[in-house]
């Protein structure tokens, strides 16, 4: 990690207690507390967005991988997870199966 | 053929990566076999299966055309491995192997010729390269991994002889 910055932010108690809660339940401190969680759910957030982006043909799962931080195994797991699957059609199999004689 | 990483990812899930190496001339591309590779440090199997058959020279690493691979990142939003992929298919005129959606959407834009994992599997046991049992213990396992509608695993395994 970097050099450290100051950021203030106000919150609702509902998250105060999020990060109490975590600190607590990992017995870490408050600070290291919010940064775990600022992570995951940094990553989570990427997930989601890059996810969508391959469901509505908008980019690779390669690209989708890589910009979540993920391999691309991992990025097909995913995937499967939320029940995305291959378009392939019938007739595409069918002539693929062709082709290879 | 060349192949991408998600194709050669799901068969070497379905455990005949090796044998259609040894039945088909399979290619890939550096940035395929770096996006493969780097499942070692997770220790994934399919990684560590990638790099004995390259090692075995089983299947071989080709150029990519740089300039259609950049082409292909910017028209359809692939990352390196995807668009060398379809770059080298385009400029080799070579049959394209990806079950990647984005992948299968540039190879019919540009009129490639396309298999993906389903067709590499019945194609090896029609060719008798492997049995009817290994056959359908591969497409069993490439419907576990959820990857492919159960409707067109249902169809391959109907063509299993």
């Amino acid at each position: 990690m970097s050099e450290v910055e100051f950021l203030g932010a106000r919150m609702e108690k509902e998250i105060i207690e999020m990060v109490e809660d975590t600190a607590q339940e990992e017995h870490i401190d408050k600070t290291k507390a919010l940064k775990e969680l600022i992570i995951l759910g940094r990553e989570q957030y990427l997930l989601q967005k890059y996810l969508q982006l391959y469901q509505q043909g908008k980019c690779s799962l390669d690209k989708a991988a890589k910009m979540a931080g993920l391999t691309v195994h991992e990025m097909m797991q995913e995937a499967a997870k939320v029940g995305m699957q291959s378009e392939q059609t019938i007739e595409e199999y069918r002539r693929g199966v062709q082709l290879l004689g | 053929m060349i192949l991408d990483s998600c194709t050669i990812i799901l068969l070497a899930k379905a455990s005949v990566l090796e044998k259609a190496s040894e039945s088909y001339n399979i290619k890939i591309t550096s940035p395929v076999q770096e996006e493969v590779l780097e499942g070692k440090k997770k220790m994934f199997p399919d990684a560590l299966l990638l790099e004995r058959l390259v090692n075995e020279k089983k299947i071989k690493i080709v150029e990519v055309p740089l300039e259609k691979m950049h082409k292909m990142m910017q028209d359809f939003n692939m990352d390196k491995g995807e668009a060398s992929v379809i770059a080298r298919g385009l400029q080799e005129k070579e049959l394209v192997g990806t079950d990647n959606r984005q992948g299968r959407k540039a190879a019919r834009v540009y009129g490639l010729d396309l298999i993906g994992s389903i067709e590499v599997i019945v194609s090896l046991q029609k060719k008798k390269k492997i049995s009817r049992e290994k056959a359908l213990e591969a497409l069993s396992i490439l419907q576990k991994e959820g990857w492919f509608s159960s409707y067109l695993i249902e169809q391959a395994k109907g063509d299993v002889q």
